[in-house]
Formats: structure tokens, sequence, C-alpha cells
């Protein structure tokens, strides 16, 4: 009822060309509530060209637009974000004009960013120079919590490192590096052997934990600067020692300890020249990376009590290839389509464009679990998949060394809409979580959907593929929608929703609880 | 000093050591023979002092073996707005400046950017003239496979400029970095409201990134921020402040230029279409010269942007006497031509003399026609002996004599003397030259006509085909 009277409206709005709605609200610092001057607000997205105005000390800001659907901006310092974003990253909430709607009261939250200074020092409070800290983000993206990696700053030669202009949000930090003259191969190998002990600087979580399940997850709210200083000490443990018996092995080879999240962290990288060692790992598990010409290895261990030999014996360097078939044979591309591989672990991905022929490839695959999938503005997603070279499990193909991985994409278009609102009573909720999730529970986190809430409480899913699905909304922009064990409790109390193909279903629901047991 | 520890090492058996705290370092049991010694530091340079050879077992005359290192430089500074408030992501870029092949020569020595204090810190500099230039702001083109994400605002943006205040390389004053100095370069820009030109550009390769650079004059730009939906070609650069520019996208091996007009709002509709780079062939042809000229003979030729010491295009041999220039794109490129055994004739690209005017303009439009070298295998000498004493230590500099009008031509040659009294110069074409001499060997701007007109005093000699002439120096000229 409600949408066919918007829709009524917009025709109207359309050829009378005069009626505008007000968007106006206030720009205030999310921590301090203080009105946000000098700070550009921006309305776009919507049928007509972007507006913006830079606000004054007041913070406020006032548009008059059509009818329609917009994304609301506000950036300031050299920090931007949409309304209705906790992080930047996370999803936001579009504002809906109409003649039924209040938009004129907006408070729009700026989300000051964060830094992280800090110094490395040796064992004799010397600066560490060229020591790299590591700076890992907990949050959820995509529906999944994960630890990623955001990179490495590098200390100067004052032991001075910085991160800035990262948003607020839980972060952990592992510095690592070694002596100087260890960058001369000559010179640390006759440091060495001089029987002075010299051996790397330990892989050190802030604040100084060894272990990765010591390490402190440092909270830090928008605006805040972090001093987190390190002192590197020498490492103590086994020998990890290289072995070259069958091999050129003229590359390099890394050694990583599986930390936070099970993400690898740095260790070390050596030239890979044989006779070569990693001295004093501590204790824990390692995988070790071999890159060389077209070849590379992956080998994980546990470093106990004595020293370890690992050897290296590389493969070619897995690929993946393949092509897209349709499902329905009299399908058609009308636009560019791309196949994106996503690491299951670190959800990194790499995007190639098919060929004129269906055809794609990857030349380079990493030795890791993947996901494929099929993105474009045509809406295809893969159906079915085929795999030689590699084993599959809920989707993830595992990639070993020396594969080559040949895929067949069957690639379907029968999808549906699903739209409709998160109401209160009359009351409609804006910026809460919808989730359509796969009744039959899925393992594969492509099978579960999530929204969030614009600013008339509307959530629209468009293209997803049609089967049977629960559908539920909940409180938490953070909940793990792509989680099947965190979905699971509420799926009881949801709503089953059948998603015909090309169909398009309108719900209204209220906000669910999970279920007791 | 207790920071004092160079690796010291005899490379002959491999030995190497810390020094201890007061610097000093002994290497015991050595066996006799001759050794090579190497002292490292970081943020220390190697004095010529720093490696070296001995012999064991020593003479009692010998002193023990001290090493000078040179403190390497650092350059930092604070960047903030009209209202002292610190701007963070603001990147910097560090030029070397000096003078090579006759020309003023920037050296790329990195790229750095503040912190959210404004802070930024360039280390490991070698003493020497800098430039420090503030260029855009940090994040280059995200790429977005849809228009959803094609959104972010910032507010404020600034001119490039350098410490100093110039806005162009040409004027921009450097900056002196005495050995071991950590100098203070703080910029306070003058933010304004910045905006946006959209458009789309054609011709590109998806899902890879396309870069976006505003170009002001012969500068150099940064990559600027931008946004770029792959899926249509629609992109945003951000951060626009009003002005007139080139706006260049570039991917790989093509590119595409326009000039944009910013006034006071976004700019839309503009249309960037990507060309593949040409290349230019290159014709050199040995016409006649005399039968008892040594051979081979041949002649090189470069291509560079004037200023730029990292855009240099070497010629490609293709074989008998044909050679291209590849890699390309419309505008203009300095032309250097070398021969060895053979001075040129003639040079010439389209009807441009490229003697007289050694510059290439490839056009945007149409087929480039190609350059044509004819060179004469032979050529005169001219030996050039210095009496000044202070001369021994400069150079002298050979330059064909010409009018204002005409400038300088390409075989303007100065060479250091390190300590000899003469000098010798071959293969010269025939015909008037004039002859100076510099204090100095590595600051003489001889390719610059402006630096030539400057010069006094030369000796005028004649050079001709197969024959030596000889003029003697007698002081430092004017």
């Amino acid at each position: 009822m409600k949408t066919s009277i918007v829709a009524l409206v917009a025709i109207l709005a359309s050829t009378a060309g005069a009626q505008s709605f007000r968007v106006a609200g206030i720009v205030v610092d999310s921590e301090t509530a203080a009105p946000l001057g000098r700070t550009r607000v921006v309305l776009t997205g919507g049928p007509v060209q972007e507006q913006s105005v830079i606000t004054t000390g007041n913070g406020k800001f006032s548009f008059d637009v059509p009818q329609g659907k917009y994304t609301l901006l506000a950036a300031h310092r050299d920090f931007g974000e949409s309304y209705g974003q906790t992080r930047s990253g996370n999803s936001d909430s579009a504002i809906v004009t109409g003649p039924d709607q209040d938009t004129t009261g907006i408070v729009m939250r700026w989300h000051a960013p964060v830094a992280i200074h800090g110094k490395v020092l040796d064992e004799s409070a010397e600066p560490v120079y060229g020591a790299q800290v590591e700076l890992f983000v907990e949050a959820v993206t995509g529906g999944k919590r994960r630890i990623i990696s955001l990179g490495r700053a590098e200390s100067d030669e004052l032991g001075n490192y910085s991160w800035s202009s990262i948003p607020g949000g839980t972060y952990y930090l592992a510095a690592t590096g070694e002596p100087w003259y260890f960058s001369d191969r000559y010179a640390r190998d006759a440091l060495t052997e001089a029987g002075k002990s010299i051996v790397p600087y330990g892989l050190t979580y802030f604040p100084g934990a060894n272990d990765p399940r010591d390490a402190t997850a440092l909270s830090l709210h928008p605006g805040e600067e972090l001093q987190a200083d390190f002192t590197l000490r020498p490492a103590s443990g086994s020998n990890v020692r290289l072995s070259c018996t069958n091999a050129p092995c003229g590359g390099s080879t890394s050694l990583f300890a599986l930390g936070l999240g099970g993400l690898e962290a740095l260790v070390g990288t050596t030239n890979g020249v044989e006779p070569d060692v990693f001295p004093a790992v501590p204790p824990g598990r390692y995988v070790a990376r071999y890159t060389g010409g077209d070849e590379s290895m992956r080998k994980a261990f546990d470093v106990g009590g004595g020293d370890v030999t690992i050897e290296i014996a590389p493969k070619p360097v897995p690929t993946l290839a393949g092509r897209v078939a349709f499902q329905n044979p009299t399908d058609r591309l009308r636009h560019p389509m791309y196949v994106n591989l996503q690491d299951e672990d670190t959800g990194q991905t790499v995007t190639v464009v098919l060929g004129a022929n269906r055809s794609f490839s990857f030349p380079t695959v990493p030795i890791s679990r993947v996901r494929l999938s099929l993105s474009g503005v045509d809406g295809f997603f893969v159906s079915k998949m085929s795999v030689e070279g590699a084993s599959v499990t809920n989707g993830v193909l595992d990639i070993v060394e020396g594969a080559k991985v040949q895929v067949i994409l069957s690639a379907s278009g029968e999808t549906g809409s699903l739209k409709g609102f998160v109401m209160d009573g009359d009351k409609p909720i804006p910026a809460v979580m919808v989730v359509l999730a796969s009744a039959e529970g899925s393992t594969n986190p492509n099978d579960y959907h999530g929204y969030q809430t614009d600013s008339d409480g509307s959530f629209d899913f468009a293209g997803v593929p049609a089967g049977d699905y629960v559908l539920f909304a909940v409180d938490n922009l953070d909940f793990e929608y792509a989680n099947p064990e965190v979905v699971r409790p509420y799926l009881a109390r949801g709503k089953r929703v059948r998603m015909k193909l090309n169909g398009a279903e309108t719900e209204s629901l209220g906000l669910s609880r999970p279920a007791q047991n | 000093m207790a920071n004092w520890q160079p690796v010291t090492r005899r490379r002959s058996r491999g030995a190497a050591i810390l020094s201890g705290p007061g610097g000093e370092f002994h290497f015991e049991g050595m066996s006799d023979g001759l050794y090579m010694y190497e002292v490292q530091k970081p943020a220390y340079t190697l004095d010529q002092s720093a490696s070296g050879m001995f012999t064991i077992p020593r003479s009692s005359g010998d002193e023990a073996i001290v090493v000078k290192l040179t403190a390497l430089s650092a350059i930092e500074g604070k960047v903030v707005n009209q209202y002292d408030e610190p701007l963070e992501n603001v990147v910097l870029h560090l030029y070397a400046v000096d003078i090579r092949d006759g020309e003023k020569t920037a050296n790329d020595v990195g790229i750095h950017w503040t912190d959210d204090r404004g802070m930024f810190h360039a280390s490991h500099l070698n003493p020497g003239n800098y430039l420090v230039k503030v260029v855009s702001m940090r994040g280059g083109t995200e790429t977005h496979f849809g228009p959803y994400a094609m959104r972010y605002a910032p507010w404020e943006g600034f001119s490039p400029v350098y410490f100093g205040g110039a806005t162009d390389i040409a004027s921009a004053a450097p900056i002196p970095v005495a050995a071991g100095a950590r100098v203070r370069t703080d910029f306070r820009l003058e933010v304004q409201p910045a905006f946006k030109i959209r458009g789309q550009v054609k011709g590109y390769a998806p899902p890879n990134a396309v870069t976006f650079e505003l170009l002001r004059g012969d500068d150099q730009a940064e990559p600027s921020r931008a946004v770029l939906d792959v899926t249509t070609g629609k992109f945003e650069v951000l951060d626009v402040v009003p002005g007139s520019y080139r706006l260049r996208a570039a991917q790989e091996n093509t590119r595409g230029e326009v000039t944009v007009n910013v006034g006071g709002a976004d700019v839309d509709g503009v249309f960037v279409a990507l060309q593949p780079a040409a290349a230019v062939r290159v014709v050199m042809r040995s016409v006649g010269g005399r039968a008892d000229v040594l051979r081979p003979n041949s002649c090189v030729l470069w291509l560079r942007q004037r200023w730029y010491s990292d855009t240099v295009h070497n010629m490609r041999g293709e074989g008998n006497g044909k050679f291209s220039v590849d890699d390309l794109f419309p505008g203009q490129y300095e032309v250097r031509l070398q021969c060895f055994g053979a001075y040129i004739q003639s040079a010439s690209f389209g009807g441009v003399d490229l003697l007289t005017n050694p510059v290439l303009t490839i056009p945007s439009d149409g087929p480039s026609p190609p350059i044509e070298v004819e060179y004469i295998p032979g050529g005169g000498t001219l030996k050039v002996n210095v009496a000044d004493p202070l001369l021994q230590q400069g150079a002298v500099l050979v330059t064909p004599a010409f009018s204002a009008s005409t400038g300088p031509a390409l075989q303007a040659n100065s060479r250091g003397l390190q300590g000899q009294n003469f000098f010798q110069f071959s293969n010269l074409a025939p015909g008037d030259y004039l002859v100076y001499g510099l204090p100095r060997a590595d600051d003489a701007e001889f390719r610059n006509p402006a630096f030539l007109r400057t010069l006094s005093g030369g000796a005028n000699v004649h050079i001709e085909d197969g024959k030596t002439a000889e003029v003697t120096i007698g002081s430092v000229s004017k």
C-alpha cells in the first residue's frame, strides 16, 4: 500500500517538477556532541545532481531536493563518512525523502579518526631503524568478524613509527625487526660466527607479548591518540634451517608465525640461498613460504624444543583458469562481468575481467583457501561450480602447491528481490540490520545477506538467488549475518520467505531476538 | 658516542666486528697479506676513508686506521593550514637538485606524507641541495565495481607549492642541506574550498586502476585522489581548487590528456580517451668522412623530460641503422645526441633543426615524423692548455660560436680537468669555437643559453677536419 502511494507521488512530483522536500540537520562530533563547522555535507545519489554545503560554526545543513533516495555524507579534516556509518568500511543508511518522511532533524555523527604513534627501541634503549610495526583491525565486514592486517609501518632512524587517519575500533599491534647490520648478509654471518650470539628481535605483540594469545586488544574511541612504544629483545628459541637439495632455490623464503585470528605474521625473510637459517625462533606454529621465479612453496610446521630443518622443494606457482557457462543458454551479457577470487582467511580479493570467449585466468594464485564469485551490472551469480585440480569444501577451493586448477562456473540470472520496512508499530526503525538467511542452514556465507535499513526503515534486497530464506531484523550493525553459527538462534522466530524467480516480494517486520532454549 | 658502532670487516677472510663505545676496533690473529676493509653505520655515508686496503704485517711507521663517516641529513617539518591546524595525508615530494650534463636536474629522492600531527620526516639524505614540494593528498585512485562509492567529498584543497613559496620547479629555490643537518621545512598552506572534476574515461582495460594527475606547467605531478567506477569508466577527481589544468589519465601504456578549467563549482562531463604510447623512428646515417678515419663509429640519441632525471627514453636498435624511441606520449622532450668517432652534420625532426633547437614535440594527432641524424666520421681535435693553476681543479667548456638568436648548439662539452694541465677534445665538427675556463666542473650549466651569455673572455679557435688545433687558457673566464 505504502509503496504504491510513494510511486504515485513520485510520478506527480516529476510531472509537476516543483515539489521538493527538505533534508536538514546538524553535524556533531560523535564523542563530544559539539557541532562541527568547516565540514562539507553532501547529498548525492538521488535523481538530481549532487549538492553540497560547508557548515558554519553551528554545524547546520539544509537541502531541498525532489523525492528520492540519497546518500548523506560529511567530511571534516581529511576524514569522511556517510549517514548511519559507525566505522568507515561498514554499511550506511540512505536518506529517503517524500511526503510521509520527516528528514528535517537529522543528526549526523562524525567519528574522528584515531592515530597511533610509537618508538621502537632495542634492549639497550637504542632506536631500532627499519622495524616493521604491523597493525591489525578486528571488525565485522560483509557479515563476518575478521582480524585483518592493515599493513606495516616502518620505523625511521629515530625509531619512530606512526599510523594515522584510521577509524576508531579494535586494534592489535605487532613489531619485529633485526639489528641493522643483519641486512648485510656477510656481516651477519661473520658476527654470528664470532660467537656473540647475535639473533634477530623476537616478534612482539603490544605491549610486550611474544605469544599472540597474550596480545592486548586496543580499543580506540574516535579522536583518541595512542602512544605505543616497543622494546624489542633478542629472540630465543630454535634454529629453523632451510635446506635445498633438488631445486635452484634462487628466490626468497619468509617465515610467518601463525598469530592473531590465524593470520600469518611476518617473522623474517631470507634471500633463500642455502644454507640459510632463521635463528632463535620461539616455540609455536609457523609457516614458511618460498617464492622464486615461477615456483612457490608453503609449509606449516611446529617449533618445539630442537632445531628444525625445512626442505625447500618448490613447485610451479598455482594457477586458476576457467570459463563461465550460462545456466540458461539464452542469457547474454550486456555489461562486463568480473570474476573475483577471495582469500577465505584474509578476505583479500583479486578481480579479473571475463574475456570475450567467457574465459578467465588468474596466472598466479597464492597457496591459500579461496572462494570464487561473479560480479557485474547484469547481476549473475555462481549457481554451480565444477572444479578440477583442487578440493572444494563448502564452496572453498583448497589451492595447494603446484596446483593447476580448472573451473567451470555456471552463471545464473535467476534472482528475485525483496523489499519492506522494519517497523515498531507505526514508527519506522532506521539503521538496524535486516538479515536474509539461507533456510537450509547453508554453511556458505554467500547464502546470507544483510541490509542496513534506511531513514524510513526500509530495506531492499535486489538480485538475490531464488530460493527459500528466513528474514529477521536485529538492532546490531555489527551483527555477523554471514556466520551460520551466529544466525542459527534467530531462524526459529524469523519470517520464512520464498524468493521467486524475478519475483518482487514485500514484507514488513519488527525486531527479532534470538530463540531461547 | 655510545651509538658509534660501525661494522668493520676484512673481506679476504670474512671477519666483521662491531666497534666499541669509543669507536675503536681491533682485528686479531691475522695472517700476512693484503686486506680490504669497509665500514658501515646506518644514517652515515661512506667517506673516502671508510673503505680501503692495508697490509699485514704493518710497518713500524703505520698509524692506526682512522675512518671518517659523514652523517646523512634529514629534512622534516610540519604542514598546517591558515588556521594553524595540522594537515594530515599531505603528500610531499623531495628532489635533490644538481647540475648534470650541463643542465639543472631534479632527482627524485622520495615521497613522504604527513601524519595526523601534520609532521613528515625524510632521512638518509646526502648533503646537497633539495627541493621540497607539497603536491597533493594521499590516496590515489580508488577503484570500484559500481557507482555506489563515488562519494567521498573532502571540502578543502590547496595548490602545490615548493618550500619558499615558488609554484614551479624553474623558480623554486633549492634548500642547502649540510652533512648531518636536520633541516626544518614547515608549510603553512592556504586551504580553500575544493571541487570535483567528473567525467568518463574511455579506452582503459578494466579492472585495473587508472591514474589521474593534474598538471600545471612543466612540473611533474603526483597522482590525485580520485574514484573510478570501472564498470562504466565514470570518474571523479577530488581536492581540486580553482585553476586551469591539464587532466591526465593514464593506465600502463596508455594515456589521455584534456584541459580543464575549474572555477567555483564542480566540473562535469569531462571526457578523456586513453591512447597507446607511440614510437618515434630514428634514422642514423653516416655521410662521407675521410678514408683514414677509424671505424666503427656511431651516435646515440636519448630523450628526456626537462628537469627530471628519471624520465629518460633511450633508443632501441632495429638493425640496418634504424632505431626507435618507444613509449612516447604527446608533449615535449629534450633531445640529446652523442657520437663516438664522428661528429653530427645534421639532426632534424620534421622541419625542426634539432641542432639549434633540441626539443622534440610529439603531436597529439597523427603519426610523428622520424628523427633523422646525419653524422660524419672523423672531425677535428682541440688541445686546450691550462696555465692558471686554479683551472686544474676546474673545467674547460668548448662551445660552438653562436649568436644570441640561435642559442647554444648540442656539441657543447665540458670536462673536469682533475689536476691535469691540458685537456683534449676530439671528433669536433669543423667550425669556429669559443673556449672557456671554468672554476668548477660540476656546476657549469652549459646547456642553458642564459648561462652561456654570462660568460666572457673566451678564446676563439677554428677547428678543421683531421687537424689538431691548440689553445691556451690563461685564467678563469668571467
